[in-house]
């Protein structure tokens, strides 16, 4: 076979993009134990929450009042219950157990070379593992509001399931940015143990800020560097919150998950090439 | 030779801060033929075949596979290639239908064509058996087939094997090495084979490139290398060429 015939074999194969990983991969984090650890932490979440609900510290009710009203407060104490004590944590859950062994699990186990013998790019590998755990991301926190909207409807006092999906939809964006980060962090450290524990700092120190800006307005403007206070801040505004009010949080959420995901993507690029 | 080498190296180095790890090399692999890639650990053969492989980029020198050059088209070089790692561990929580399935979608197979290719392979390796238990409940002999059968998904041209049966018993050795001379003659699968087994070596390999401490020794047919130097056998062969080398260098 000549030069010119062989080329034309190699021109002739399958395109790089491949949707057929994508599904692989999707199907694989779905199926894996970590995805399993956060279904069961939400779970636990629906089981544990009307407890929390049913005896609320004074100091949390006192909270709420100050920095949204008194308006509301059932409704108020379940958003502030479902989004900071519920699905933040989760949040750092899936970003330390989902997305941190992106690159960090194939590097220990000798698997990244051979992986990254198929013809993909490391950039596009990244990026797609990277869809395939946000596509997961998607399938849990989807299923999460659905059975929220289910089980708290009804028991929820002013319960308005409108506002709480649109919440919800603008959340989702910061559960997805907690994957996009620690997939990010993966490529730049060697061991998943280590990017797992910056992951779990950085995030928590993050939600654990997200509502500096209703305790102290001072901290607001530095608080828009926080994704974790876009995605709640809707919670002061929800008696008159309308589907447009969720479009500053979003783009913000969105610039803050594709800045990560592209500082990411670039570090991946040089995959291999300094072991 | 012109027309018919897979792989040409011209001048090929790979330096990492101080250390150069491939200093200078050049070679021809012909097409269809068993090329034994050998030295000892650390001697360069892992770097030499991840740069051809575009897993790392070459300081100097330039390289095709199959005509495509190994920088700019490594990802028309991998898509002809096949290769299995020095050291690795199989994802234990997949069966290994599932894993020769994830790779095959690597190659955006169609799930059809994968099926088939999976069947084949699995029938190939006797392993159809075992094809839906988990790959953690695996020997090594098993594990290598698997490695084997998952660089052969893409009905490579090309095939690059890193010390593939190292950790091996001898009846797993020597079927693997058979599997390796029927892809040869059968498939016309060009290989390249690195090693530090020199028995291996001179079962299965018609040329041979030695590598030492980074450069190239020799490259040339074995029997004509044994007539070269005089030696009968594939250990005094490489025991003379690296005594050569130390003492030179």
């Amino acid at each position: 076979m000549s030069t010119a015939e062989l080329t034309l074999t190699a021109k002739t194969s399958s395109p790089e993009t491949s949707v057929a990983f994508l599904r692989q991969e999707f199907l694989r984090v779905l199926k894996s134990r970590p995805a399993a650890l956060v279904i069961a932490a939400v779970v636990y979440s629906m089981v544990a929450l009307p407890f929390l609900l049913a005896k609320p510290h004074e100091e949390i009710l006192v909270a709420l009042q100050n920095w949204f009203g008194a308006s509301h407060l059932d409704f108020r104490l379940f958003l502030f219950v479902w989004f900071d004590m519920v699905m933040n944590k989760i949040s750092i859950l899936i970003g330390a157990v989902l997305a941190s062994g992106i690159i960090t699990d194939e590097r220990s186990k000798g698997l990244l070379d051979l992986y990254l013998s198929k013809p993909l790019s490391p950039r596009r590998y990244f990026l797609m593992k990277l869809a395939a755990v946000l596509a997961v991301v998607l399938v849990i926190y989807g299923a999460a509001m659905l059975v929220g909207t289910i089980r708290f409807s009804a028991s929820v006092k002013g319960f308005d399931t409108g506002v709480f999906l649109l919440l919800a939809s603008v959340h989702l964006l910061v559960a997805l940015f907690s994957a996009v980060f620690a997939a990010t962090l993966a490529v730049f450290f060697r061991h998943k143990l280590s990017a797992m524990l910056t992951t779990v700092v950085v995030l928590s120190i993050l939600v654990g800020c997200a509502f500096l800006g209703f305790y102290d307005p001072r901290f607001q403007t530095i608080s828009l560097l926080n994704p974790f206070y876009h995605a709640i801040v809707l919670i002061g505004s929800i008696d008159a919150v309308a589907p447009l009010d969720v479009v500053k949080p979003m783009l913000w959420l969105v610039g803050f998950n594709v800045v990560t995901a592209i500082v990411g993507a670039r570090r991946a690029a040089t995959l291999g090439q300094k072991d | 030779m012109e027309n018919t080498a897979a792989i040409r190296i011209e001048g090929l180095s790979k330096q990492f801060k101080d250390t150069t790890a491939v200093d200078r090399v050049s070679f021809r692999v012909g097409m269809g033929e068993i090329f034994g890639f050998m030295g000892h650990n650390g001697a360069g053969k892992t770097t030499t075949i991840k740069m051809l492989l575009g897993l790392t980029k070459p300081t100097n020198g330039s390289a095709t596979v199959l005509g495509h050059d190994i920088v700019r088209e490594s990802i028309a070089v991998r898509r002809v290639s096949g290769y299995l790692p020095g050291s690795y561990a199989l994802p234990k929580e997949m069966t290994a239908r599932a894993f020769l399935a994830y790779i095959a979608s690597m190659f955006n197979l169609s799930a059809k064509e994968a099926q088939r290719k999976i069947a084949e392979l699995l029938e190939l390796f006797d392993l159809s058996a075992v094809a839906d238990k988990k790959l953690g409940g695996y020997s090594s002999g098993m594990t290598q087939k698997i490695g084997l059968a998952q660089a052969l998904i893409n009905e490579p041209q090309v095939l690059f094997l890193d010390e593939p049966t190292a950790g091996l018993d001898p009846l797993g050795r020597h079927e693997f090495l058979q599997h390796i001379q029927q892809l040869a003659r059968e498939r016309g699968v060009t290989v390249m084979f690195s090693t530090h087994i020199l028995s291996d070596i001179e079962a299965i390999c018609e040329s041979v490139a030695i590598m030492h401490r980074g450069r190239l020794v020799a490259a040339d047919s074995l029997a004509r290398l044994k007539q070269q130097h005089h030696e009968a056998t594939m250990d005094g062969l490489y025991l003379k060429l690296a005594r050569q080398q130390e003492a030179t260098a």
